[in-house]
């Protein structure tokens, strides 16, 4: 076995053992971890939707658990206001008896970021977090601050209970690699949910990864090679998501008003890539961009009125790009 | 390059070969199918007397190639290798190995490490690759068209069509011909304005004498005409009985006469695709007869030998057949006292003449008899024929016949006698031809005896023609009495149906005459009553007196020649022009009995059609698609455009 064809299956060892760390904690949502882990290998934050009480939070404090990163949390409220996310410039005494300004880092200065209901938050605070999130750094003043690696933001967002909220611009939304929503689990998955957390025993997760680890499984997966005709699949989907275009089907000349941005097309690759290395293969597939097309794609559509009265959800329309967009061109 | 990455583009090469092979076969069935649909137009034709038997030859090479062209399209049609590659990944699930495989080894560039670990995963993968499950043998979707299209051209094959066979001419205007010959001419003034009067008396006159003299003809009619001549005498009597006593003619049994001299009519009109055939004819004769014309002043340079032919091709123009066979008969006679220069000019010009009204058939037999007689003689002159030539031969003779089968079973009879027509016309070229010949060497040898035969040859080209010429001539004076009966008989009826009409009409005026006459008495009664109801003292002899000087006053007025026209008016229904009030009629309509429309049906039925329900939701998609179009195209804040989006979700259906 070569040096690549270990790494590939080391790569999958890590992701395995990743995933049965969380779910330690986490019981069912299979789909929901293997998108968390998945943007954690690439570096693509994740916004989570789903109603309270599903485990969002829990999951990703059993995500910086197990892979032994540095980890905060801001519970997004009204009043929050940027320099409680990125920090701010305090008069500081120093041993002398004398006085200087000095930054003080924000909790945004962590490796795993947990943004608790985030669109609580006004748009002001939100954008704070723009900069972060794509730059991986925080300016201050004058002063640009990097932030450490890995750095992945993990938004959680409640559907329910839209009065005094405000909803992420659509910049924003575009900035997260994956939506994924948290459904509500089945009886089975209840039963054990239940067994594990009205006992007095709780399981601890241990840390299975390092940063350096996962800025390896990183590398790797950016090294997959991709064929031209699965990368051109990548973006006929991405087309066929814009009203205007003339391939579009007539789902989206119908009910979408603004298609996926590039962004959405990088998400695919990004995340097809480490598809196939989880597959243990060498190469993306167009499968591979099948699977991951809705958590990457659902959020960077925007319905126009009539889509939002027929009632028509993205993931039907990205559903019937899927059916209609052919793999071949 | 190694071992196992040779093994991969083997694999997709095979493919290649399978689906060019599918491809082939499918271009080939489709190019069947176009082939069956042209041989299937051709064959129609053929059998439909439009093409001949060499066309029918041409469309089947041109067939052959159309199908060897699609093959080879369908063999040209190449897919490139990734396609392949990714179809075969498709079908075994092989996630796009293969085919990014494929892609990395056409890259010049070398390889990264994951990308020759991923080769190599490609060819550690090629034992799943399946050619048959990535391009499955299926059978072309065309072959159902091509097995019909078969199917059509194999039933087109089994049209046959019989030629009409020539009919003899037509007994029915022969018999009644000499008869026609007055009725028409009297006939003729019942096309005038007083046409029924007219041929009332006609009719009269002539039915006894007619029927006396229809006696003797009925034994030389076939049955079918003998029933037309019924039918004729039937409408004669019926006309004359109509002249006499309108009253006792019952109307229905002159309908039923007028039903049978339609179909007498439609007997008497006889074949028409025969009477189309012969005007064709005699429509390509005049055609000859004007290049005739055309050609002759410079064809011949001799005023008296073209004075003959510009006669000859007058009368042919005018379709004075039998005069034209005179004229021929008498430049025939010309023709052997002319110099020899000048019988060669005239040889020549029927010639040409026969050549231009030859059919495209005619040319192909022509040209065919011309080989077969070179090669036959040069059989003769050698002994014997080679392999080739005798093969040559034996298939002119095949061609030959086939030809010459097809046109007598297949060939329209106009063109079969124009064909005969410039045959003859040629034949008497020759003859000519040979006549001068022969009097040129029996004037070397002073012999007179040949000269004497070449007359006889000469005379009998000639009499041919002039018989044909005959013939046509006799049989157009035929068909032109046949028209002449035929108009006679239309004629006849409509005089039957003004009849009929014009008896109906009068009956009606009676029955109206009849009810206004009771309609008068019964108002005067009533007067009368209403009159000694209002005067009891009264008496009738008053009523008698005033009414008789009434009638007095008004004879008076009108012995003085005065009518009162321009001077006095009728009743004035509409009141004077001034009284408003007066300009109205009073009138009663009766209502019906039955189950009419209740007013609540009424109320209810116009509530209906005056409202529209229309869903909510769609009203809501209107509304706010309306508003979302209004927000873009001014300029609104932000915030507020929140709201409106806002409030439009709030009241959706739900």
């Amino acid at each position: 076995m070569s040096n690549v064809e270990a790494e590939v299956a080391d790569f999958q060892a890590d992701y395995h053992r990743l995933r049965g760390e969380i779910a330690k904690v986490i019981v069912g949502q299979e789909t929901i971890v293997e998108g968390v882990v998945t943007g954690l290998v690439v570096g693509g934050h994740i916004l989570l939707e789903g109603v309270p009480g599903l485990g969002k939070t829990r999951l990703v404090r059993a995500l910086a658990q197990a892979v032994h990163l540095k980890f905060a949390r801001i519970q997004f409220t009204p009043d929050l206001m940027p320099a409680d996310v990125v920090g701010t410039t305090m008069i500081i005494a120093d041993n002398e008896g004398g006085k200087q300004f000095e930054f003080q880092k924000g909790p945004i200065f962590a490796n795993i970021i947990l943004a608790d209901e985030v669109n609580r938050a006004t748009p002001k605070t939100q954008s704070a977090m723009l900069e972060a999130m794509q730059e991986a750094s925080v300016t201050v003043g004058k002063q640009t601050h990097d932030l450490s690696s890995p750095f992945l933001v993990l938004a959680t967002q409640n559907p329910l209970e839209m009065e005094g909220t405000y909803p992420l611009p659509e910049a924003q939304l575009d900035r997260f690699l994956f939506k994924l929503k948290v459904t509500f689990p089945s009886r089975d998955a209840l039963h054990t949910i239940l067994d594990r957390t009205t006992g007095y025993t709780a399981e601890d997760v241990v840390p299975v990864l390092d940063a350096e680890r996962i800025v390896r499984m990183r590398r790797l997966a950016l090294d997959v090679p991709i064929a031209r005709h699965v990368q051109d699949y990548a973006i006929r989907l991405v087309e066929a998501t814009h009203c205007d275009h003339p391939d579009a089907p007539d789902i989206t000349k119908k009910f979408v008003r603004y298609g996926s941005s590039p962004r959405g097309a990088q998400s695919l690759i990004f995340a097809g890539k480490v598809q196939a290395l989880i597959d243990g293969r060498f190469n993306v597939s167009v499968d591979d961009l099948k699977r991951v097309a809705r958590p990457a794609l659902r959020h960077r559509l925007i319905l126009n009125f009539e889509g939002e009265a027929e009632g028509v959800s993205s993931d039907d329309i990205i559903e019937d790009i899927l059916t209609k967009v052919r793999a071949t061109a | 390059m190694t071992t196992g990455e040779h093994n991969i583009q083997r694999v997709v090469d095979r493919l290649g070969r399978r689906l060019q092979y599918q491809a082939a076969l499918s271009w080939a069935l489709r190019g069947t199918l176009a082939a069956c649909l042209i041989m299937g137009f051709i064959t129609l034709g053929y059998r439909l007397w439009w093409f001949t038997e060499l066309t029918v030859e041409y469309a089947a090479w041109a067939g052959g190639m159309l199908i060897l062209l699609a093959t080879a399209l369908g063999i040209l049609k190449r897919e490139n290798r990734i396609a392949l590659a990714s179809r075969i990944d498709q079908a075994n699930s092989l996630h796009d190995r293969l085919a990014t495989a494929i892609e990395l080894l056409q890259r010049d560039e070398n390889h990264s490490d994951i990308e020759q670990a991923q080769i190599r995963d490609a060819v550690k993968h090629l034992t799943q690759a399946n050619v048959a499950i990535a391009a499955p043998w299926t059978w072309p979707r065309e072959i159902g068209w091509v097995i019909a299209a078969i199917a059509l051209l194999f039933g087109i094959n089994q049209i046959r069509v019989s030629a009409p066979s020539p009919l003899p001419p037509h007994q029915l205007t022969v018999a009644l011909s000499p008869k026609l010959t007055t009725t028409t001419a009297e006939a003729t003034p019942a096309l005038t304005p007083k046409r029924g009067t007219t041929a009332e008396e006609v009719i009269e006159e002539d039915a006894e004498s007619q029927l006396a003299a229809n006696d003797a003809e009925r034994d030389a009619l076939t049955e079918g005409d003998k029933a037309a001549l019924d039918v004729l005498n039937q409408l004669n009597l019926a006309l004359s009985e109509l002249a006499k006593s309108p009253e006792t003619v019952d109307p229905r049994e002159i309908t039923n006469t007028a039903n049978a001299v339609d179909e007498a009519i439609e007997q008497l009109a006889g074949n028409p695709a025969r009477q189309a055939q012969e005007e064709m004819f005699e429509e390509k004769l005049a055609q000859l007869a004007k290049a005739m014309e055309k050609t002759a002043p410079k064809a011949l340079r001799n005023p008296t030998l073209e004075r003959h032919v510009q006669e000859l091709a007058k009368v042919l123009e005018r379709r004075d057949y039998e005069a034209a066979a005179e004229k021929l008969e008498a430049l025939m006679e010309l023709f052997s006292k002319l110099p020899k220069r000048e019988q060669e000019r005239l040889a020549k010009m029927f010639e040409s003449l026969g050549e231009r009204f030859k059919s495209q058939l005619q040319k192909d037999l022509d040209k065919l008899r011309n080989k077969r007689d070179r090669l036959r003689k040069k059989e003769q002159e050698q002994g014997r024929l080679s392999k080739r030539d005798r093969s040559r031969l034996n298939r002119t003779e095949k061609q030959l016949d086939r030809l010459e089968r097809q046109q007598e079973e297949r060939q329209e009879p106009h063109q079969k006698q124009l064909d005969r027509l410039s045959k003859d016309m040629q034949d008497l070229a020759n003859k000519m031809r040979r006549q001068q010949q022969k009097q040129e060497r029996g004037q070397k040898k002073q012999n007179d005896g040949p000269q004497q035969k070449k007359n006889r040859l000469n005379k009998r080209s000639a009499k041919e023609l002039a018989e044909m010429l005959r013939r046509m001539g006799k049989r157009r004076k035929q068909r032109r009495a046949g028209q002449k009966l035929k108009m006679k008989m239309a004629d006849m009826k409509e005089l039957l149906q003004r009849r009929r009409r014009s008896m109906k009409s009068g009956r009606k005026r009676l029955q109206e005459l009849a009810k206004g006459r009771k309609a008068k008495r019964d108002i005067q009664n009533k007067q009368q009553s209403m009159n000694q109801k209002n005067n009891p003292g009264e008496d009738s002899g008053l009523l008698l007196r005033r009414r008789q000087e009434g009638r007095q006053s008004w004879t008076r007025r009108n012995n003085d020649d005065d009518t009162g026209a321009g001077r006095t008016r009728g009743q004035m229904l509409s009141g004077k022009q001034t009284d408003l009030e007066a300009k109205t009629l009073e009138d009663f309509v009766d209502g019906k009995e039955g189950k009419g429309t209740s007013t609540r049906e009424i109320l209810y039925g116009a509530a209906k059609q005056g409202t529209r329900v229309r869903g909510y939701g769609k009203v809501h998609i209107d509304y706010s698609m309306r508003a979302s179009r209004q927000m873009e195209d001014e300029k609104i804040p932000a915030g507020y455009r929140e709201y409106v989006e806002r409030y439009f979700r709030l009241i959706r259906t739900r």
